[in-house]
């Protein structure tokens, strides 16, 4: 079943600014759907319109069949956010925080009370009940967010940006959380992020929008084959050649680019076969002592600037 | 039970930060006391009595009329954004802010008229005189606490929020009969001080305060305007919370 579907969506600022232009996508119940683009891409634009913050200008959003724009009661039942910025109270307690939200979402006292309990043991907060809100450290109030946003047991999450600005470890115990609500909730969870990692490793369904408008949408595995790219990575032992062989290899009729880091030369090749017979045939020729060579699959990365770039 | 559950959010908040009531009772205070000390002889009779009326209303100016500020910081915080994706109804949204609000204000009016009572000021119209004077005082912060969210949606920032407050609250205040009887004001001013809807919330206080009858036409008069003025504000921010969302 569609969760979202959105259809020649497009919204202008009332200064004028096509922030969605013609967007069209949509998002199947139960999976993680995430959202890649740029700063000023419509990311977070959309998040608004489709949590009905945010008239749209023209197109249709529906969300498990209703219309957004007919029923917006309706939707916001059926969905929480986790905006960009966490949005907890600080005056109130980690408990009062959740009683708001559940009260928000007319649930009575004694299911509230239950879930609460629950979301507490299961996100790991248990510890932090005591202490004041405005004492957490940044990964525990985006953990205890997310709880807030979860007790209402929503259908569809939608989380903006839920990792930026933390550190690697709290990071890590966001995507397990995420995994989590959708293990044991089944919810279908919409996100934004910068992290081609974090979309890379959660999604189940990636889209790339640009200027408000979609490049692609489609699993992170079929993405990758989006570049057609044939790359040939090679990992030297030592520096000293590297910028004479890449001059080398740039020059070479069968390489069409080269990008380095570190050790590693990475040469996008006209033919796969034949531009690791030549690359390997100079290694040898010039005597460039390396630990590997071989073809590899193109990254979330490479999908990604290869688009961005073919999308201007 | 929505709007409670808002208006238990914000009045939490109040609590924890009661220096916001204090603050703003501070500037009615000094009224009392300077005017009080300074006009009494040449006003003549009991002069705090008279002024009261009219610094009840300025409380409510300072009080209901700043309580919009609130809604910047929630704004700021999220909490704005999260309450509006959420499925209560636009009108508990106002309605836990204008009660809010009123207990706000009613505080600072119970501060302002317990020092007054020590300056010799006592309602003469009695029991029923206070109850209604608790109604009109209603009323009058629900128009203007409607009218301060309704700012608040429609100004940018805080900055431009105050400018905007300060520049019409002062004028409001002086174009009544809030120091001055209505006889003792020149000609020309007594139509604008007429046209102010705040005269007549004034006049009704006072009649409340210092007759031992109750002048119903003139209480009338105060709260039918009041809630016309609160019901235009109060549907005006409903209308530009469903437009925002």
């Amino acid at each position: 079943m569609e969760a979202i579907s959105v259809q020649h969506l497009t919204k202008i600022y009332r200064n004028g600014k096509k922030a969605l232009d013609d967007l069209s996508i949509t998002v199947q119940e139960g999976e993680l759907f995430t959202l890649l683009g740029q700063n000023g891409a419509g990311k977070s634009t959309l998040i608004n319109t489709l949590t009905t913050f945010l008239a749209p200008t023209s197109g249709s959003v529906k969300v498990f069949g209703e219309d957004l724009q007919q029923k917006p009661a309706s939707v916001r039942k059926q969905i929480a956010c986790v905006a960009q910025h966490t949005s907890i109270d600080n005056h109130l307690s980690l408990t009062e925080n959740m009683l708001f939200q559940s009260r928000l979402h007319k649930l009575d006292h004694a299911t509230a009370t239950k879930r609460i309990a629950e979301l507490i043991e299961s996100f790991g907060l248990g510890a932090y009940t005591q202490h004041r809100v405005f004492t957490y450290s940044g990964g525990i109030k985006r953990r205890l967010d997310i709880a807030m946003s979860m007790v209402s047991h929503p259908r569809i999450l939608f989380l903006d940006e839920p990792t930026v600005g933390l550190d690697v470890e709290s990071r890590k115990a966001v995507w397990d959380i995420l995994e989590k609500i959708r293990r044991e909730y089944g919810t279908t969870i919409f996100m934004t992020t910068h992290y081609l990692e974090e979309a890379d490793v959660l999604s189940d369904t990636i889209c790339i929008i640009q200027d408000g408008h979609e490049l692609v949408q489609d699993t992170p595995k079929n993405l990758r084959q989006y570049t057609r790219q044939n790359l040939i990575q090679i990992n030297l032992k030592s520096t000293a050649n590297m910028a004479w062989f890449e001059e080398l290899l740039a020059g070479s009729p069968c390489v069409a680019a080269i990008q380095s880091s570190d050790h590693t030369l990475v040469a996008t090749v006209n033919d796969r076969e034949q531009g690791l017979v030549t690359i390997n045939r100079h290694l040898m020729e010039h005597a460039i002592p390396y630990q590997s060579i071989g073809i590899i699959e193109p990254s979330l990365e490479n999908v990604y600037l290869t688009l961005i770039h073919a999308g201007k | 039970m929505e709007t409670y559950n808002l208006f238990w959010r914000n009045i939490k908040w109040r609590f924890q930060n009661p220096i916001t009531i204090f603050l703003t009772v501070i500037p009615p205070i000094f009224w009392l006391v300077l005017y009080s000390t300074v006009l009494t002889k040449s006003m003549g009779g009991n002069y705090p009595a008279f002024i009261l009326a009219g610094l009840l209303v300025l409380v409510i100016f300072s009080s209901s009329g700043s309580s919009g500020v609130s809604n910047y910081a929630s704004k700021a915080d999220g909490s704005f954004y999260r309450i509006l994706i959420s499925p209560v109804r636009r009108s508990s949204i106002v309605m836990g802010h204008v009660l809010d609000a009123a207990v706000f204000s009613f505080i600072e009016i119970g501060i302002l008229l317990i020092i007054s009572f020590f300056m010799s000021v006592r309602i003469t119209s009695g029991f029923l005189g206070v109850w209604l004077m608790a109604i009109q005082l209603f009323c009058t912060m629900f128009f203007v606490a409607s009218l301060s969210y309704t700012l608040s949606l429609q100004l940018p920032n805080e900055n431009v929020f105050h400018t905007m407050m300060n520049t019409f609250v002062l004028p409001v205040f002086f174009v009544s009969t809030a120091l001055i009887p209505f006889e003792n004001i020149p000609a020309g001013f007594r139509f604008f001080v007429t046209l102010n809807p705040f005269t007549h919330v004034i006049n009704s206080l006072r009649n409340l305060i210092l007759d031992a009858f109750v002048d119903w036409q003139l209480f009338g008069l105060a709260v039918c305007l009041m809630l016309i003025l609160g019901t235009v504000f109060f549907l005006l921010s409903i209308k530009k919370l469903h437009h925002d969302s």
